[in-house]
């Protein structure tokens, strides 16, 4: 999900083609060849240039539905429309982590397996993977990276990821879950309540906002490919 | 959920895998027919094609969602809307205009 320009110019995206099993756009504007992983032009009169992150959010659409009732949804076009069960049952197997290395993968990192989803998050310009299964076991993450305190907040109950800058005026605040499913939290030092979205909902910083950070959901192999000098979560596992 | 080798640039060729297995599970003359069959028949191809001027429905009128299926979502200012997963790994790309500008949804 990225913003639809570079130098202030609109642009027009198509998929043509993959290297290294990552999707490569088209602009029809300048004919520039954009890397997904990277969002970096790789080729034509815009290469080099970078598309930016557009804030999202990867969830459930029960978890989406009750927090926005109010939603608007993506009318599939029709045809499309009767493949939807089918789209589903492929992208929950794709959750399983299992599976070979696909063909065409241009750069190896056996350090997770090929297939292991992780959420990849730059701050700053340090990069760090957080597999699903170590999101899992963990659910709440408190870690510095490129300098900045931040926190990982994983709800299992709909397989729902976020992250925010766990700084507020200038103090780093640590969070831990007030529940199992991880719909709340507290922070150590003023012990307010905050919803997985960062927004504190009760406490001394009620009505306070945390920054967010967008994460990246991709399979290890594309994130370690256009992301080698990434660390991984747990550091000490590896 | 991008580089998916379950990635429509590849799901194109899922009948050829369940024409594998079914090779190794049947008699040769039920492959046979089965493989005369698909030859008749074949699955209508629909394109791979970025959506230009996506369409939106209330959620109420979503019925083809379940309460565990996966989708994008944005909440930014004004505009808050659901891109399913489901539809987006048919598409690879949605190109949307949002009140702070154009964006490209992808799986």
């Amino acid at each position: 999900m990225f913003r639809a320009a570079a130098q202030g110019r609109a642009l027009h995206f198509d998929t043509v083609g993959l290297i290294g099993v990552n999707e490569v756009f088209g602009d029809r504007e300048t004919g520039s060849h954009w890397q997904q992983s990277t969002l970096e032009a790789i080729s034509g009169p815009l290469k080099g240039q970078h598309l930016q992150l557009y804030p999202f959010l990867l969830t459930s659409w029960g978890e989406w539905h009750s927090r926005h009732p109010s939603t608007l949804v993506l009318k599939p076009l029709p045809g499309y429309a009767d493949r939807i069960p089918e789209m589903n049952r492929q992208i929950r197997e794709g959750l399983s982590g299992k599976g070979a290395e696909p063909d065409g993968v241009i750069r190896h990192d056996d350090r997770l397996p090929p297939k292991a989803m992780v959420f990849g998050l730059d701050v700053n310009g340090a990069e760090r993977a957080f597999p699903r299964t170590a999101l899992q076991q963990s659910r709440v993450i408190n870690e510095t990276m490129g300098g900045e305190p931040i926190v990982v907040v994983h709800q299992p109950g709909s397989d729902t990821t976020t992250a925010f800058k766990a700084r507020l005026k200038g103090q780093t605040l640590t969070f831990s879950a007030a529940n199992p499913e991880v719909t709340e939290l507290t922070d150590a030092a003023t012990h307010s309540r905050w919803d997985a979205y960062g927004a504190c909902t009760s406490g001394k910083l009620a009505g306070a906002h945390l920054d967010p950070l967008i994460l990246e959901p991709e399979y290890w192999f594309a994130w370690s490919e256009f992301h080698p000098k990434t660390t991984i979560y747990p550091a000490a596992a590896r | 959920m991008n580089s998916y080798d379950t990635s429509p640039l590849r799901r194109i060729r899922g009948p050829a895998i369940e024409w594998r297995d079914m090779k190794a599970s049947q008699s040769p003359a039920i492959g046979l027919l089965l493989l005369l069959a698909a030859a008749a028949f074949p699955q209508a191809k629909l394109p791979y094609k970025s959506i230009d001027d996506p369409e939106f429905i209330p959620a109420s009128a979503a019925t083809f969602l379940s309460a565990g299926d996966r989708l994008i979502g944005i909440a930014t200012g004004a505009a808050i809307k659901a891109y399913p997963a489901a539809i987006l790994a048919q598409h690879g790309v949605v190109l949307d205009q949002l009140p702070d500008g154009p964006i490209a949804v992808t799986w």
